[in-house]
C-alpha cells in the first residue's frame, strides 16, 4: 500500500501495524516518536494501529541542534 | 498584595543605626549608578549625605534635564467644598475646627472654571474635605462633567474611594489622582487622625493602587513632612512610588513633598524639616526615581520654589488659593493652610522664562 | 561558595548551556560536553532519514546532562506545540526551548507565537524556556504564561556579534523575576562573561563553539568565562567614579545666603 512517510511517498508490502513498519525500516523504537495522521501515538499503542492506504506518518528522533 | 506588606517589614527597623553605618563609598555608589536600590536611597537620605548635597544636586539636575527637559507643568487647585467628617489634627478644615463650611453649587463652579480657563489654566486639581455626605461621589462626578468643558485635565484630591468609584470618575473624565498618605508611620497616623473615614491607614494607603488598577493615567502621592521623622517618611514615600511604578508601569507616578504650614488649630507636635532638608529630599528622590515627577505646591515661598526648580521639580501650582471658590472670591476666607507663594499665573510664567524653562499649561487632552 | 542555579527543580552547576547543532561530527559533541561537564544540552527533533542510519545523538550526550529539546523548525505556536509533544513521546522529560521563527532573513523569533505556545505547553507540564526578541513586556507575559526562565537573544542566531541587545536585556534582568538566559549571537567567551556580569542566570552558546577550529578548547574558554563573569557579578563592589569636588555650589549655594 501507499503511505506518506516523513513527507515522501512510500510503497510498503506485508506491513500491517506501526510496529511492523518500525521493524521493517530497522529503526530503534526506544529513540523515536511517531505521529500518525497528525496524532501522536504512544509506543505501547503502535501494535494496535492498523495501517491503511494514504496514511500520513511522521517518525522523528532527537538530532544535533540547539 | 499591598504596599502595607512593605511597611510592616520595616516596622521596628533601626533607621538611625542604618544611617550611622552609611559610608562615603555608599553615597558615591548611589550617585554613579543607574538602577538604585533601597540601600542606595537610604544612603542619599542619610545625615552623612548632607556633606555631598551639591554633588547630589548636580546629578539630580542632570537627570531632570534628561527625562523632563526644560519644561514645568502648571496647574491650579479648585476647592469644591470644605465639609469634613474626619478629625485630622494638622488640617485647617478638620471636623473638630470651627470653620465656615461651604460647598460650591454648579453655577459657582462654572463661574470659577470660566475665570481660571480665561487665565490660561488647562490642568486643574479639584479638592474636597472628607465628607461622603456633603460631597458624595455623584456630586464630584457632576462637577467633573462641568469642568470637562473648560479644562484638558482634571485630577482629584478627595477622600479615598473604592475601585468602582474611581472607575466612575475616570469614566466621567478624571485622569489624575492626588492622595497623600500624610504619614506612613502607623502609630503616628493613629495619633493624628483621631476619627472619621480618614483614620483608616490601610484604606488610604491602598487608594493609589486601586486607582492604578482601574487604569487612571496619573497618580500623585506624598507625605506631609513634619508629621513624622522626615528621613524614614521620605524613604517610605519613595518606595511607595517605586512600588506603584513597578507594578503599574502604565501609570504616570509623581510625588509631592508638602511641608506643614501655619494653619487654624493647635497642632504643634511637628518634626522639624529645614530648607536644606527639602533640598536633600528633592534631590535624593530625583536620583532614586529619575522618571517620577515631583510637584511643589504653594506651601513653599516664591524664592524657595524658584531655587528648587533646577533640582528636580517638574510641576508647580500657580494662582493658588485654598479657600472654597477662592479664585473668584465669593466666599469667606476659610483656608486649609496659609499660602506662601501668592504669585499669579502671569508672574510664574515670567519667572520660568527668566530661568529658561517652558511653562506647560496643557500637557494632553482627551480625544473622546 | 554555593551558587547553584536551580531551575524547574534541578540544580545546575555549569551555567554554560550548550547547543549541539552545526558540529562537523557527533564525536566532537561528545568531547565538548564531557570536557566541560555540561549540565544543560539542547537538541532538536527531526524526521528520521531512512537512507542513512543516524546514530542517536543521545549516545553522545552525557547521561548526567539535562536534555532541552528545541522546537526549531516551528513557524507557528501550533507547530512548536506539536514538536514539544512529540519530544515527550520520544522520551524527553519536558524541558523545551520554544523557538518559533518565520523570519528566514534574520531568524528573529516571533514573540507573539512564542507566548501562545508557552501558555499551552506550561499548562501541560512542560518546563518552558522561550527564546525571544528582548522586550520587557513580552518577557513579563512569558513568565505570566508559565515559562520557567526567559531566553532573550544577544544578537541574531549565528551572527556571533555578541550582546548587541545589552540595554534591553539589562532592563529585563532588572524587572523580571525569573532566570534570564541570553541565547544566540555570543561569539567569544568575553561576551559570555559580559552577560554573566550583567546578572544573567546562564547563557546558551552553540555556533561559536561548533564552528571553532578547536571546539573543545573554545568550549572550555566559554565555560571558564561564564564562571568568571558570575564571580564578578556576585562580588560586585563599588566601581563608582570618584565624586568631583565642587569649588562653588551653584545649585545649593542659595541655602547659605541670608
Amino acid at each position: 500500500m501507499k503511505l506518506k512517510f516523513n513527507g515522501k511517498d512510500l510503497e510498503v508490502n506485508n506491513i500491517e501495524t506501526l510496529t511492523d513498519l518500525v521493524k521493517d525500516k530497522k529503526l530503534n523504537p526506544e529513540s523515536i516518536a511517531i505521529s500518525y495522521n497528525n496524532a501522536i501515538i504512544p509506543r505501547k499503542d503502535w501494535e494496535r494501529v492498523e495501517l491503511k492506504e494514504h496514511d500520513v506518518i511522521d517518525i522523528v528522533m532527537f538530532m544535533m541542534g540547539g | 498584595m499591598s504596599f502595607l506588606d512593605f511597611i510592616k517589614q520595616y516596622e521596628g527597623f533601626d533607621f538611625k543605626k542604618s544611617f550611622d553605618q552609611v559610608k562615603e563609598n555608599d553615597i558615591i555608589t548611589a550617585l554613579s549608578g543607574d538602577n538604585l536600590n533601597q540601600s542606595d536611597f537610604l544612603a542619599l537620605l542619610s545625615p552623612k549625605a548632607c556633606a555631598y548635597l551639591e554633588n547630589i544636586a548636580q546629578r539630580a539636575h542632570q537627570l531632570t534635564l534628561n527625562y523632563f527637559g526644560r519644561t514645568i507643568q502648571l496647574y491650579t487647585p479648585i476647592y469644591l467644598a470644605n465639609y469634613c467628617e474626619s478629625r485630622c489634627l494638622y488640617c485647617g478644615f478638620q471636623a473638630g475646627n470651627e470653620v465656615k463650611r461651604t460647598k460650591m453649587n454648579f453655577k459657582q463652579l462654572e463661574k470659577e472654571a470660566k475665570f481660571l480657563a480665561e487665565q490660561g489654566f488647562k490642568h486643574v486639581l479639584i479638592l474636597t474635605g472628607s465628607s461622603r455626605k456633603q460631597t458624595p461621589v455623584e456630586y464630584i462626578r457632576q462637577c467633573v462633567e462641568i469642568l470637562k468643558g473648560y479644562f484638558s485635565s482634571i485630577a482629584i484630591e478627595i477622600y479615598a474611594l473604592t475601585e468602582s468609584e474611581y472607575s466612575q470618575l475616570i469614566k466621567a473624565g478624571v485622569d489624575g489622582l492626588t492622595i497623600y498618605q500624610e504619614v506612613y508611620d502607623r502609630e503616628i497616623y493613629k495619633k493624628v487622625h483621631l476619627s472619621g473615614p480618614k483614620s483608616d491607614h490601610q484604606f488610604r494607603l491602598d487608594a493609589p493602587e486601586r486607582a492604578a488598577s482601574t487604569n487612571i493615567r496619573c497618580v500623585n502621592i506624598g507625605a506631609l513632612l513634619g508629621l513624622g521623622p522626615w528621613r524614614s517618611e521620605v524613604f517610605f514615600m519613595g518606595l511607595h512610588a517605586k512600588y506603584l511604578q513597578d507594578n503599574y508601569p502604565q501609570v504616570e507616578v509623581s510625588l509631592s513633598i508638602p511641608r506643614l504650614r501655619p494653619h487654624k488649630g493647635k497642632f504643634e507636635d511637628v518634626f522639624p524639616v529645614t530648607d536644606q532638608d527639602i533640598v536633600q529630599i528633592v534631590t535624593a528622590l530625583r536620583v532614586f526615581l529619575p522618571r517620577v515627577g515631583i510637584t511643589l505646591s504653594t506651601r513653599e515661598n516664591d524664592v524657595f520654589r524658584d531655587n528648587l526648580l533646577s533640582l528636580g521639580i517638574t510641576r508647580l501650582s500657580a494662582g493658588s488659593t485654598t479657600a472654597v471658590g477662592g479664585h473668584t472670591s465669593e466666599f469667606d476666607e476659610a483656608n486649609q493652610f496659609e499660602i506662601a507663594d501668592t504669585r499669579n499665573l502671569a508672574q510664574i510664567k515670567q519667572v520660568l522664562a527668566e530661568k529658561d524653562y517652558q511653562p506647560v499649561l496643557k500637557d494632553w487632552m482627551h480625544l473622546s | 561558595m554555593k551558587d547553584t542555579l536551580i531551575i524547574a527543580g534541578r540544580a545546575i552547576k555549569n551555567r554554560l548551556f550548550v547547543g549541539t547543532g552545526k558540529f562537523p561530527r557527533k564525536s566532537i559533541v561528545k568531547d565538548v560536553l564531557e570536557t566541560i561537564k555540561a549540565d544543560v544540552v539542547t537538541v532538536s527533533l527531526r524526521r528520521v532519514d531512512l537512507d542513512s542510519q543516524d546514530e542517536n545523538i543521545l549516545e553522545f550526550v552525557p547521561k548526567s546532562s539535562q536534555l532541552m529539546v528545541n522546537t526549531s523548525g516551528a513557524r507557528t505556536a501550533e507547530e512548536a506545540i506539536r514538536i514539544a509533544r512529540l519530544s515527550k513521546a520520544c522520551g524527553g522529560d519536558g524541558w523545551i526551548k520554544i523557538e518559533v521563527i518565520s523570519d528566514s532573513k534574520y531568524l528573529l523569533p516571533d514573540n507573539e507565537e512564542t507566548i501562545k505556545a508557552t501558555e499551552v505547553l506550561a499548562k501541560e507540564g512542560f518546563k518552558v524556556f522561550p527564546y525571544m526578541t528582548p522586550d520587557l513586556y513580552d518577557a513579563k507575559r512569558l513568565v505570566d504564561a508559565g515559562a520557567v526562565a526567559v531566553m532573550p537573544l544577544g544578537s541574531p542566531i549565528g551572527s556571533n556579534r555578541g550582546i548587541k541587545t545589552k540595554e534591553l536585556v539589562q532592563i529585563i534582568i532588572n524587572e523580571v523575576k525569573a532566570p534570564i538566559i541570553v541565547d544566540a549571537g555570543l561569539g567569544m567567551p568575553s561576551e559570555a562573561a559580559e552577560c554573566m556580569e550583567m546578572g544573567c542566570a546562564a547563557v546558551l552558546v552553540n555556533t561559536a563553539i561548533a564552528t571553532a577550529k578547536n571546539q573543545v578548547l573554545m568550549a572550555e574558554g566559554f565555560s571558564e568565562a561564564v564562571k568568571a563573569g558570575r564571580k564578578a557579578f556576585l562580588a560586585k563592589g563599588n566601581q563608582a567614579e570618584q565624586i568631583k569636588a565642587h569649588a562653588s555650589s551653584p545649585l545649593t549655594g542659595f541655602l547659605h545666603e541670608k
